[in-house]
């Protein structure tokens, strides 16, 4: 208690620098309850519309993007907690020294500045838990007001708050102990001459942009331990804001291309109006679901194939392809697999039976080039199946069989489109033709040189002629883009929060880097350095280490999007990647600026430029 | 406390030709009071002071703990402001002027010298010369080659390259006085320069500074060290409670 009294006390009386760490770690575990709370919000709106018709393998993707950002915004709140006591406990060296040679207990120090700890780290969290909820509010504002569509309910999360709120104590407390530790085993001659253990940096990688970065990069040097931490947790929210931007546009662009690989580019269908209005209602993602009375089986759906003949040699055609779709029963067929454990074969599947859309193509001869997990489909009984059907309906999808009309069909692979929410199969078209014992295709897809109006509707009068219609599928392809842009919209302030924790790391370590050489700055400007001077040396000292930090974890952040995030992933084009990291390291000095400014005022605001700082 | 009035070039090029053109004082304070606020009460640091130092004069002022002595070496020194009254260095009331104006105003036209010092901590011998030259955007070569001829003046060329914390008192202390002299400015002022020292650099400090003197320089010492209070060619004053008045 008496610990307790006198950490209270000494906060009291330093209530700049308490202030200072009160808000440092209070505004990150503020963002982390934000983030906590509008993520798992954002995870139901990807479900919802999910459950119009994105298929589970997207919305698995966005899941665990979603996962990856709480998980990482976590560590980096435990590594901001220990930089933060770490900077503190480097500005209380001497304290520290003082207190040992006067004959104060090791035991006796610690504990003092582990309550002291503990006393902010408690009310941060506490504030900091308050803050979260407040912005939560005001993001699910911002969020009905963005999608005025979806219905919100309000259930506040009370016991998974507090589960994080207890996280961050026991956290904070363990990533305390460290840096109060270090500090408090240090020789009290060494902690009572600080300038003794100084360790001047070498000239940095930014010496060459003139003196103030020179004595920038000296400065940075001497706060070895406290600048390692800041380093580490700059690293980590700028690998976040990076992820989050450019993963998140390569995530982005490469859903984009799987959509627009497994409905192919430049296409209008030709086909019954019946069945293409189901059929594309089905591939869009803010379509209706389908229709269980459609099974697309009527013989005035079958296009003829004179008009086929017709199409293959209309102007501005690339290729033309002939498919059959069914809406159908189809159920889980059983496999047998061995178990090492039990040493003996056993059947796995439930039996499941669902609706579906099947669809025949003639493998040779496809517009699409869906993404697919297994192996390509080689024989007339083998069929890939969607992701929802292997979710949902398979217990190892890869080696079970697929059983409809009879017929069982051997899963090859797992393929990703989004027709009807990924409840589908693709299998050989004659043996589909065979399976329902019809002569001719349903539906004919025409891939265009581009979409040309004059094309387009020249193939609409073809196909009137045979009582057909003509459905524009860019505009489908087009929407559906559009609706994985608007998800992806959503998880703009995700990355934005990771910046504002940059620029409070950032702030927070050069206010402790230039309040702790507050002398060196006011002897500066004693010997005629102009304010703008002082003010380039901070900006410049932001820089050093924020490009330290920065530039790899952009670099880093690059690397994991395109090769760790995502299969087959694509980017807009081969500007996007340099583009995106020199946008980073753009906000990241932006960041600095921004950071530099308060740092700044409060030390104009507190130098006294009189002699008498330096007595004694 | 900032000032309304902005500084430009031309004010600079201005100040320069004033000071090209012959200044008769280097130092004059007109009526000066300085007032601290400290919580509710009020600290009167200096009152009413009046000084004219005329250029290449050696000014030194004694007096006890907390007569004002350094708030006076504030003002001169262009560091403070004064609560009224004027403070005029090299003919410039300085006390107009913004910051950014009085930093460069400092750089070229006065040298400190701190009774702990004060070098920047991070910065070698050299360095801590070379900094208000570089301040100054001198010619990067001459630079160096000034900086390591001043150390050697104060006996120091074989410490170049050591940090503060390496050198003993007295070095530190000689390193400050060569930073003191790096713009070759006309006003030193020293802020009780032998107080740490031991007698040997002590003595090399007061030489310097009569050495400084008579080379032209106006140097304004505050000291308690006899060896200076005592020197024939200075001119003697004494502050007790903000005032200030001939020494007997």
């Amino acid at each position: 208690m008496r610990d307790l009294d006198y950490a209270s006390t000494d906060l009291k009386r330093r209530p700049f620098r308490s202030t200072t760490v009160l808000l440092s770690m209070t505004t990150v575990v503020a963002f982390t309850t934000f983030l906590f709370l509008f993520a798992n919000t954002l995870l139901d709106v990807t479900s919802a519309v999910t459950s119009l018709g994105l298929s589970s393998p997207l919305g698995v993707l966005y899941g665990a993007f979603i996962w990856t950002t709480l998980v990482l915004v976590l560590i980096l709140g435990a590594v901001v907690v220990s930089s933060t006591v770490s900077l503190e406990m480097v500005s209380r060296r001497k304290d520290i020294g003082l207190m040992k040679s006067i004959g104060t207990l090791v035991d006796t120090i610690f504990d003092h500045f582990m309550a002291q700890a503990v006393t902010l780290l408690l009310a941060s969290v506490v504030l900091g838990v308050a803050c979260g909820t407040l912005m939560y509010l005001a993001g699910m504002l911002w969020l009905a007001y963005s999608i005025p569509a979806l219905q919100f309910s309000f259930n506040y999360p009370l016991y998974q708050i507090g589960g994080l709120a207890l996280i961050y104590v026991f956290v904070g407390y363990f990533a305390a102990q460290k840096p109060i530790y270090d500090a408090v085993q240090e020789s009290p001659i060494s902690a009572l001459s600080p300038d003794t253990t100084l360790r001047v940096g070498p000239a940095g990688f930014l010496s060459g942009f003139g003196l103030s970065f020179r004595i920038a990069a000296k400065a940075t040097g001497r706060r070895v331990k406290g600048s390692r931490r800041v380093v580490v947790s700059l690293f980590l929210s700028v690998s976040l804001a990076s992820v989050l931007w450019i993963g998140g546009g390569v995530v982005e662009n490469t859903t984009d291309a799987y959509v627009a690989r497994a409905m192919g580019n430049n296409v209008v269908a030709v086909g019954h109006p019946d069945v293409l209005s189901e059929y594309y209602s089905a591939y869009s993602l803010q379509g209706a679901s389908l229709n269980e009375n459609v099974t697309f089986l009527n013989s005035s759906y079958v296009v003829p194939s004179s008009l086929i003949q017709l199409l293959a040699n209309a102007p501005g055609v690339i290729q033309i392809e002939s498919r059959f779709v069914v809406s159908t029963s189809v159920k889980e067929g059983p496999a047998i697999v061995w178990n090492p454990t039990l040493a003996r074969y056993e059947r796995i599947g439930n039996d499941r039976v669902s609706q579906a859309i099947l669809v025949g193509v003639n493998w040779s001869h496809t517009i699409s080039t869906w993404y697919y997990e297994g192996d390509p489909v080689s024989k007339p009984d083998e069929v890939w199946i969607g992701g929802k059907m292997a979710t949902s309906m398979y217990v190892d999808p890869l080696v079970q069989t697929l059983q409809v009309q009879g017929a069982s069909l051997s899963v090859k692979g797992i393929a990703f489109d989004i027709l009807n929410g990924g409840m589908v199969a693709i299998m050989d078209l004659s043996s589909m033709l065979s399976l329902w014992n019809v002569t001719g295709v349903n539906l004919v897809l025409v891939q265009l040189y581009s979409y040309d109006e004059s094309y387009i509707s020249q193939i609409r009068t073809m196909a009137s002629a045979f009582g057909m219609d003509v459905y524009r599928q860019q505009d489908v392809l087009l929407g559906n883009e559009r609706t994985i842009g608007g998800i992806w919209l959503l998880m703009q302030p995700l990355p934005v929060m990771a910046l504002f924790s940059a620029f409070l790391s950032l702030m927070y370590f050069l206010l402790v880097s230039v309040f702790g050489r507050f002398r060196d700055y006011i002897i500066m400007r004693s010997v005629g350095a102009k304010p703008s001077f002082v003010a380039k040396t901070m900006i410049a000292e932001g820089l050093g280490i924020g490009l330290k930090a920065g530039l790899p974890a952009a670099l880093v952040a690059a690397l994991v999007s395109v090769y760790g995030l995502i299969p087959d992933a694509t980017v807009p084009s081969l500007l996007y990647l340099p583009g995106m990291i020199f946008l980073i390291m753009l906000s990241l000095i932006g960041t600095v600026l921004l950071a530099s400014i308060p740092v700044y005022l409060i030390f104009i605001g507190r130098s006294d430029l009189r002699v008498s700082e330096f007595s004694a | 406390m900032p000032k309304e009035s902005t500084t430009t070039k031309d004010d600079l090029s201005e100040v320069d030709t004033e000071i090209s053109e012959g200044v008769q004082h280097a130092v004059r304070l007109v009526n000066v009071s300085r007032v601290y606020a400290m919580g509710n009460t009020e600290v009167v640091a200096l009152s009413d002071v009046s000084l004219d130092v005329t250029s290449g004069e050696l000014v030194v002022v004694s007096g006890p703990s907390g007569s004002g002595k350094t708030t006076l070496l504030n003002m001169i020194g262009g560091l403070d402001y004064p609560s009224s009254g004027r403070v005029l260095l090299m003919d410039v009331p300085i006390g107009d002027y913004d910051e950014s104006f009085r930093a460069t105003f400092r750089l070229t036209n006065t040298g400190f010298v701190f009774q702990s010092y004060n070098l920047i901590s991070t910065l070698t011998a050299i360095e801590n010369v070379m900094f208000p030259m570089q301040l100054s955007n001198k010619d990067s070569k001459e630079i160096r080659k000034d900086a390591s001829m001043l150390l050697e003046r104060v006996g120091l060329s074989d410490r170049l390259n050591h940090l503060p914390w390496q050198l003993s008192s007295g070095e530190q202390q000689r390193v400050a006085m060569a930073r003191a002299m790096a713009n070759d400015p006309p006003i030193v002022i020293a802020d009780e320069p032998t107080a740490n020292l031991d007698s040997e650099s002590a003595e090399m400090i007061r030489s310097l500074l009569i050495s400084l003197n008579n080379a032209g320089k106006t140097v304004f010492v505050v000291s308690h060290d006899e060896d200076i209070t005592g020197l024939p060619s200075a001119r003697h004053l004494r502050m007790d409670k903000g005032v200030l008045s001939a020494n007997a």
